[in-house]
This record gives C-alpha cells, structure tokens and sequence, in this order.
C-alpha cells in the first residue's frame, strides 16, 4: 500500500510542529506549525504526560487530514505518523486499535509510529500543571457554533447534573460565533455555563486543503474526552441529531468512507476501548439527541434560545464577510436546516440565505429527496430492518452499538430491539418531513 | 467553423454526453451508449478491477462448498474496496451475493452499476430531461451490465461489438436529419 503522506510530530517552546513529507510530486517537505498556548492549560491538567498523548494524536492527524488532499476517484488516504510518547511499549499494544478506530471513521489508514520522548522533541510534555478548577464535573458538553449544537446548550442550565461546555476552535471566526451564543444563552437562562475552550490554528500550512476535513470532528470528541479526564467527568455529550449522526451515504453515489462516520453510534464500541487504552475509566460518548430528528430539536427550543438561531451557522460553504455571515443556502447542511425550522412548529428568525449554487456537483434537495424516497421503499417493507441493511449495509452492527452500557437490567436483546425500533422511527420521522417540506413547496 | 450542431454537442457533452441524449429520445442504441459510458467511467476510476472482480468471484465459488466462520477474504476484499469508488461497489456487490439478494456477482454488480447511474441522473439538476426517459431502459441496462460484466471480468460469452457511431456528431447526424 502507497503513502498518501508521513508525518513527525515535535515540539518547539510553545509551538506543536509537524512535518508532513508527501510524495505526490515529488518529495516535499513541509512544516505545519500549531500553536499549543491554549492547549497548555489542558495537557498540563495531568501529572501523567500519556493522558494527553491521544490529543497530539487527534491534532497530528489533524494536520495530516488537512494538508494531504483525497485522490480523484480514490477513497482512502494512507499516513504513517511519527508520534513522541512517554511509553513506546505501551504504545505498541494500542497501535492496532487506533488504526481500526480512524480506518472505521474516516476511511483513511494510518500507521502510527511511537518513538521516545527526549529532549529532542522539546519542552512541551514538561510544565507543571496549572490547571485549577475544583469540584469537578460529571458531564462534558460539546458546544460548536451549529444549532444542534445551540439547541444542546440550550437544554443543559436547568440540569441537575454538573456540566461544563467545551470547544474545539479550528477557526478563530468561529470563536466570537460560540462566544456569543454562550454568553446570550447564560444570560438569558440567569445561569452560569462553564466552558473552555481549545485552540488547533495551524499557523503556517500547506496551501493544498482537503475539504472534507473529517478528523475535525474527532478532533472535538478527543479535546471533550482529554478536559472529561481531567476534571473527572465520565460523559462526553455530543448533541448532533439523529439523521446527521447516522450520516447515510447516498445508496451507490457516495459510499461508506465517502461520508464522515466519525459521529455514527456503530463505532461506540471502539470510542469505549479507546478511552479504556488511553484513560484508564470509560469516558464514554453519549448522543443525547439520537432519536430526535433537527426539526424536533428546534421546536424543543426555549424561548431565548430560538432568539439565538441566527446566530448560529450550519453551512458547509459558509462565507464570512465583515458584515456577517452568509449562509449558501443550497448545500446539504443548508437545506436540512432550512426544512428544520420551516417545520419546527414556530416562527424562528433564520440566518439569511444566498441561494447560489456552487460548484458542478449534485443538487443538495434533489439528493437529500432522492435518498428520502429509497428511505422510505425500505421502510415500509415488512420486515423494515433487513430492508434498511440492505440498502446501507453500513448500520449492520448498530443495534450493538451499546453492549456493556446502560442499564444492566435491560437485556441484551432488548437493548438491541430499541436501537432498531429507534432508529427505524427517526429515519421514518424525517422521511415525513421531506415529505411535508416537499407538500408545503408544491404549495 | 463550428455549427449549430457542434455547439449543441458540446452542451451535451456536459451532461452525459450522447448517452444522455440517446436515453432521452429513447433511441435504440441507448442501453448500449448508458453501458460504455459506465464501463469507461470505471477504467477511470480503477484500471485494474478485473483482478478485484475475479477474486471475488472465486471467492464465491469456492464459499458454496465451505463457509468459514471467519471469511478473511471478505474482509480482504472489502479492504480492496476502499481503494476507489467502483472497487467499493464491487465489495457491496459481494455482500449482496454473499447475502442472498443475487445470484451471480456479474448481475449484483450490475444492478449496483445501474443504480449509481440513475443516483446521478436523480441527483443532478441538468440531467432533468434524462429523469423521464431512465426507467424506460432501466431493466434492460442491468441485463446488458451482466453481460458485459460476464464477458469483461470472466471471458464469458460473446465480444461485445463496439458502436457504430463513434463520436457525438455522428450521434447527432444518426438522430437529427440534416435540413
């Protein structure tokens, strides 16, 4: 198997570096230089270096998912990343499990390569711990400038629990955006929200941008993980909704790795080995919105939070001028939240839409009608299930997405037939959607 | 000098070409323009997937006299599969036989070939005209598939003879009567 690109990691005063050598042309070497000011607070949390380990991970590949462009026609990128760690042995035993656990999200391979931590690799690992905050927390909230995001904040003040938010910024725009929304939304609710948040600007990069950038999102998970961990919180909240968290790949147009997976419940499993290898306790990933379609987490919406909708941005070709924000208001993300607030039950001041259509791909309505209509054929077979396998064979292993979790007194099956059946509703639910969406545009 | 002809070939050209025009105007030789263009999409995407499509055919073979308890080839075959989008439509082919929903790889494969076809034409605002016309030669695009598969990845069965009309203005000249 070729290498699409390798990498090594280092580290120089207060900057994470990494060298990407990539092939495609040549050989080419290039640094991508990341700021860790804001990462030091966090990393510097544990007395045992290994505990953040897994987040130079996450930000290497990172880095790598960035800078290394996918082939036409091709699906998988292949890295090799050269790691500093504290323990080469113990790294060795995980390597197989982390290359399972990124091949199962994001397609891409890599191949990890531990070497040992000395002074060569710089004065990173080395500070003393400054991080201050006591009483801990149970829950870890991720908090993004989306509105599931918004709509999760939204519903966390009024918990009993002890709930802190975190973010992962990987645009500095995007911080005012999440700033704003978390001071409004504690304002208006008269409480406090606890939140951090962590810094990934890549300071000098290669010019060459994939996209997809689909470690984005397991970067965020491993920054809520590594902040769970050092406040000694067991849970990491994410509060994407239900059909964006399944993501299905259009049937025979896009495939599996073709989609991010990196939120779809089936790979529970390798989140809970991967934080038992790294952490030691389970910190496990909950999607409290699993069986919520987004129309019915805005309509859930308190009366402050709906006031924030426009604040928050779900394009996946967003323009940010001085002025504001515009939204394409034609790609996938935009037409789902246009028909999420359209059908929410409430008037909701959305963001304003440019409706110009971008590029040569395919039409995001006719695709998200199209994959609705082979949805719905599948769902009212009579044996639904098998049909939806058969047409995404991807959700095979769902129903055991949550063995050796939750309540030990539900049965395995049962767990497994409420996995179905709840997975079967929310597809239905947002079938009916599209299908009322589509009756109000006729109209 | 260009013609008006030349310039509506180009458009064309754009969206599917002279197959879209073919299916479009139902004309007799649409099946066969729909299957070319697949089958020249996929030497484009993955030069080598006969190789691909003979391992798993006999895998396949083979696994109607033992199943494994653990198929390390389907695994191996899925891995192939990542490599490029025609590869992975392979491997879903595979599991299609595997799980009962077809009997022949060649035919899977069809059925999954046909499919990201009429996914395009759904999905795409300039293939609107084609939208109509696709269900008409739909059955009839598998059944040629199949046998094109059969005789590309497996040898089997007759050579498939090359169109006679070899670019879009002899399309155009078979389909439009000159004034």
């Amino acid at each position: 198997m070729s290498l699409d690109a390798s990498a090594r990691v280092a580290y120089q005063g207060r900057h994470m570096l990494v060298e990407l050598s990539t092939h495609v042309f040549g050989t080419e070497i290039v640094r991508a230089v990341l700021d860790v000011d804001d990462i030091h607070p966090l990393t510097t949390a544990a007395s045992d270096p290994s505990t953040f380990e897994l987040l130079d991970l996450a930000v290497a590949l990172y880095v790598l998912d960035r800078s290394v462009r996918v082939r036409v026609g091709r699906i998988r990128r292949s890295f090799a990343l050269h790691l500093p760690v504290a323990d080469v042995v113990r790294w060795r035993r995980i390597i197989p499990l982390v290359g399972e656990w990124y091949e199962a999200l994001t397609g891409d391979a890599v191949e990890v390569v531990p070497i040992e931590r000395g002074a060569a690799v710089g004065e990173h690992h080395r500070r003393e711990s400054n991080f201050g905050f006591e009483g801990g927390v149970d829950v870890i909230g991720l908090l993004s400038e989306g509105l599931d995001s918004l709509c999760g904040a939204d519903g966390v003040i009024h918990r009993d629990e002890r709930i802190a938010l975190a973010s992962v910024i990987t645009n500095p725009k995007r911080s005012s955006q999440i700033d704003t929304i978390k001071t409004a939304l504690a304002a208006a609710h008269d409480g406090e929200l606890l939140h951090y948040a962590l810094a990934t600007r890549l300071r000098r990069r290669r010019k060459v941008r994939e996209k997809s950038q689909r470690s984005r999102t397991v970067l965020a998970l491993i920054t809520g993980m590594t902040i769970a961990h050092a406040l000694g919180a067991g849970r990491v909240e994410c509060y994407e909704n239900g059909f964006g968290l399944l993501n299905l790949p259009v049937p025979d147009l896009q495939y599996g790795p073709m989609s991010s997976q990196v939120l779809n419940p089936r790979h529970l499993p390798l989140w809970d080995r991967l934080s038992r290898a790294f952490f030691g306790p389970t910190i496990e990933i909950v999607f409290p919105n699993r069986y919520r379609t987004k129309a019915e987490m805005v309509s859930r919406l308190s009366e402050p939070g709906r006031r924030l909708v426009s604040q928050t941005s779900s394009c996946d070709r967003l323009l940010r001028l001085p002025e504001g924000v515009i939204h394409c208001g034609t790609c996938g993300s935009c037409r789902y939240r246009q028909l999420s607030v359209a059908l929410c039950g409430a008037s909701i001041n959305d963001v304003p839409y440019a409706y110009q259509h971008v590029g040569d791909g395919p039409d995001a309505e006719l695709v998200l009608r199209y994959h609705a209509r082979m949805l719905g054929i599948a769902l009212s077979q009579p044996n639904a299930w098998d049909a939806l396998v058969r047409l995404h064979p991807e959700i095979s292993t769902l129903p055991f997405s949550e063995d050796g979790r939750g309540d030990k007194r539900e049965s395995d099956d049962g767990r497994r037939n409420r996995i179905r059946q709840g997975t079967l509703d929310v597809l239905r639910r947002h079938v009916e959607e599209l299908q009322q969406w589509e009756a109000v545009h006729a109209a | 000098m260009a013609t008006d002809r030349d310039r509506f070939a180009r458009v064309l050209d754009k969206r599917f070409g002279a197959t879209a025009y073919a299916i479009a105007n139902a004309a007799a030789d649409a099946v066969a323009r729909c299957a070319a263009y697949i089958e020249s999409q996929e030497r484009i995407a993955d030069p080598n997937l006969r190789p691909a499509f003979q391992d798993a055919h006999r895998v396949l073979v083979r696994s109607q006299l033992t199943l494994p308890e653990f198929d390390a080839e389907a695994v191996r075959i899925r891995a192939r599969g990542r490599d490029s989008e025609p590869a992975y439509r392979l491997a879903l082919a595979y599991d299609d036989v595997r799980n009962g929903v077809c009997e022949t790889l060649a035919e899977a494969f069809a059925i999954r070939q046909v499919r990201w076809v009429r996914g395009n034409i759904e999905t795409y605002r300039d293939w609107e005209h084609v939208r109509e016309g696709f269900p008409a030669v739909e059955s009839a695009l598998v059944a040629e598939m199949t046998r094109r598969n059969r005789r590309r990845f497996l040898g089997i069965g007759d050579a498939i003879p090359a169109l006679l009309a070899r670019t879009q203005a002899d399309v155009l000249a078979e389909l439009i009567p000159l004034q």
